[in-house]
């Protein structure tokens, strides 16, 4: 792919008008580069003119050996994917930091050494180069321990959570339409009031609010339901913030994998609660102290207040669990502020059915049945989404799909999908929940199969299923990704080793590094096939992965002189390297048959 | 690198200008030095695309005596200074250096036309 691609480059390229004849420009008006000392650094900039670009991991900064003077450790900034290979296509700047090593002062001359190595589009390479610079640096300004340059660090943080957050949830809480999220948490809220252990209650609590009011009208019904509900709120909003605050002063303990698999346990034992298992609430004594100060006579909007504060303390069974998930998430996003405002537009929701009775309009609302203990079964099936979509950050992909094909399983059968009713109930309905039922049962199949046969996408389990240029079924029987069956080694003394214990079987070396896309699509369009997989089946399969960029990496590649992957290198019975057979860039299924 | 995709004909390169100039000489033909180096991009181009095609390789057999040298192992004269690779130099038997260097690759229509030049060129020398 990657030469295909070049050949197209080229034939565009150099199917201009001009002779027969090319016009490329000389190292130093292709790669224009500049280097000063400021403070404690060494700042190198270098231009590249236009279709002109360079080499990633060719660019190096030395200090020539000098007796005051030395660089410190630095990052390159990250390069673009160019046909499989790491380049830069415009100019950048790096900053060296200088180290004040014999612990002198004064000012100091000292050589820098630039070396770089780039190419033409046009068709060119230049021969790689180096520039010398003469510079002098205060010594008293520089440190005399190296720190790491950290302002040309990648942003990719080393941690162990896999993903980090580029799932749909996650984007949405952190940059997503707050207003989807307040309305979320709203509907929340609404659903909350909506349980077995709320919902009955609102005519009630209703009645004990207006009672606290003289001269009773609808207007100032619905106010004091409205305080009741606002003081509510205030308490529920601290609790919001509080959250969020905690959450943000752990913020790194979330990144670590046992505490995101304990706090997704939690969340499944509170789905567990709402489903019958088990009760949540605050203990009945302090439910119970509350409860009688709030039976004062007082009159008025303040003690209105006090009551809505307390109330909110007073989580009963119904709320508790799904209160418990809901601060936990906010703790997860670390915002006080979102969680503040997330955990009001909930008390908002919750208080809908109160202020609707409130103002007399409760003959609308629908009576207390034996649908509410449905909402609590939804709360619990969200609960468990929620465990699910944090695991999915530590656990694998096709594990993952497994577990949501269980829970969208759990959510057919619970419909009805499967059940069979008599005659006397409503057929309609029945009808409706058993076909979404078994619609839901289908999809839940559908994941089921993609967990097993390794998909990638939840839209698109199927898609090991479907029929590849001249690949058989048997896909779905060579499921495990190829990636587990590849040796990862990352130097050439780990080469050597494995070359040695491999006497008697043909060997595959695999050039991998993860912004390598080429690899990605060597990965899941050639060794997925299972043609490749019978043909390799015989072979020793070792991958270097080279995206550390380690020395021994470097080593590694410059051993075989490749510049980047992907690049596929093949050994006989002996271990000898048969180098026509080797392979840079992407090949598809067929060509690299041939090779096999 | 020459010797990875040659399922088409290839030019026969040699690897050493004193017996290219030799073959010259005694056929009659003018040679083509070409200066390459491993991981090149262009050099790639020019060695599995251009020179896989049959006119190129017609062309280069009537007329040249193909000569490679690797600019990373090989020793490069100074009267052949390069930019970059791959970088072509065309001469006589004798080794005088007809026309200009040719620095980057071409695509297989150009390249033809840079070598029918050259041909027209060592012509005009003779008279």
């Amino acid at each position: 792919m990657k030469y295909f691609l070049i050949s197209i480059a080229f034939l565009t390229a150099l199917f201009s008008p001009l002779s027969a004849q090319n016009k490329f420009l000389t190292l130093e008006e292709a790669f224009v580069l500049k280097a000063q000392v400021i403070k404690d650094k060494a700042v190198v900039s270098f231009e590249l003119a236009s279709d002109i670009y360079v080499y990633t991991e060719q660019v190096n900064v030395k200090v020539t050996p000098n007796t005051d003077v030395e660089a410190g450790e630095f990052t390159l900034p990250k390069g673009h994917d160019h046909d499989g290979e790491v380049v830069y296509f415009d100019g950048q700047t790096l900053e060296i930091p200088l180290v004040n090593k014999s612990g002198n002062s004064g000012i100091v001359p000292f050589e820098l050494q630039v070396s770089y190595q780039g190419c033409s589009e046009m068709g060119l390479c230049y021969e790689p180069s180096m520039q010398l610079f003469n510079l002098d640096v205060d010594l008293s300004a520089l440190s005399t321990t190296a720190t790491t340059a950290a302002d040309t660090d990648s942003t990719e943080d080393v941690s162990d959570v896999k993903e980090q957050g580029e799932d749909p949830i996650t984007q949405l809480l952190s940059g997503g339409n707050l207003l989807y999220i307040l309305g979320g948490f709203f509907i929340f809220g609404l659903l909350l009031s909506l349980t077995p252990c709320v919902f009955p209650m609102v005519p009630i609590l209703s009645s004990v609010i207006v009672s606290h009011g003289s001269d009773m009208t609808t207007k100032k019904a619905f106010w004091l339901s409205m305080v009741y509900v606002q003081a509510m709120a205030i308490t529920y909003t601290i609790a919001g913030v509080i959250a969020g605050l905690t959450g943000a002063g752990v913020q790194a303990a979330f990144q670590t994998p046992w505490v995101i698999v304990t706090f997704s346990a939690v969340f499944v034992l509170l789905a567990l609660s709402m489903f019958g298992l088990f009760e949540l609430q605050m203990p009945q004594s302090l439910q119970s102290y509350i409860n009688r100060k709030t039976e004062g006579t007082g009159k008025g909007y303040t003690s209105i207040a006090i009551m809505g504060l307390l109330s909110a303390l007073i989580v009963g069974p119904c709320v508790a669990a799904p209160l418990a998930a809901a601060l936990g998430f906010i703790s997860q996003t670390g915002d006080a502020l979102m969680g503040g405002m997330a955990l009001y537009a909930l008390s908002m929701g919750m208080g809908v059915p109160l202020l609707v009775v409130g103002t007399g309009a409760g003959k609308f609302m629908p009576r207390p049945g034996s649908w509410m203990d449905a909402v609590k079964s939804i709360f619990g099936v969200m609960m468990l989404a929620v465990a699910i979509w944090m695991l999915s950050r530590v656990l694998e992909h096709s594990v993952i799909m497994f577990m949501w094909s269980a829970l969208a399983m759990f959510v057919a059968v619970s419909i009805g999908a499967f059940e069979v009713k008599d005659e006397a109930y409503c057929h309609p309905c029945h009808a409706a929940k058993k076909s979404i039922g078994l619609m839901i049962a289908l999809y839940a199949a559908a994941l089921f199969i993609g967990s097993v046969t390794n998909a990638k996408s939840m839209l698109n389990p199927l898609e090991r299923l479907m029929p590849v240029q001249g690949a058989v079924q048997s896909s779905v029987a060579n499921a495990s990704a190829a990636q587990n069956d590849f040796i990862k080694i990352g130097s050439i003394s780990e080469l050597d080793r494995i070359i040695s214990e491999s006497k008697g079987k043909k060997i595959m070396l695999d050039f991998y590094a993860d912004w390598c896309t080429s690899c990605q699509e060597l990965e899941h369009v050639t060794f997925s096939d299972s043609r490749v997989r019978q043909a390799l089946s015989d072979y020793v399969l070792v991958q270097a992965d080279i995206t550390p960029n380690s020395d021994e990496n470097k080593a590694l590649s410059k051993k075989f002189g490749l510049f980047g992957p992907p690049a596929l290198i093949f050994y006989d019975e002996n271990g000898k390297e048969l180098k026509e057979k080797r392979v840079i860039g992407f090949v598809p299924p067929e060509e690299l048959l041939a090779k096999l | 690198m020459l010797c990875s995709v040659s399922l088409f004909a290839q030019p026969e390169w040699m690897d050493s200008l004193d017996e290219a100039q030799e073959k010259a000489l005694s056929e009659d033909k003018l040679i083509m030095l070409m200066l390459s180096r491993e991981a090149c991009n262009a050099c790639w181009y020019m060695e599995n695309i251009v020179f896989e095609e049959k006119s190129v390789n017609m062309f280069i057999q009537k007329k040249f005596v193909p000569v490679y040298l690797n600019v990373q192992s090989d020793d490069i004269p100074d009267r052949f200074p390069y930019v970059g690779t791959p970088t072509f130099y065309f001469m006589d038997g004798k080794g005088n250096i007809i026309g200009k260097r040719l620095s980057g690759a071409l695509n297989t229509k150009e390249f033809i036309a840079k070598l029918a030049q050259v041909v027209h060129k060592s012509k005009e020398l003779k008279k």
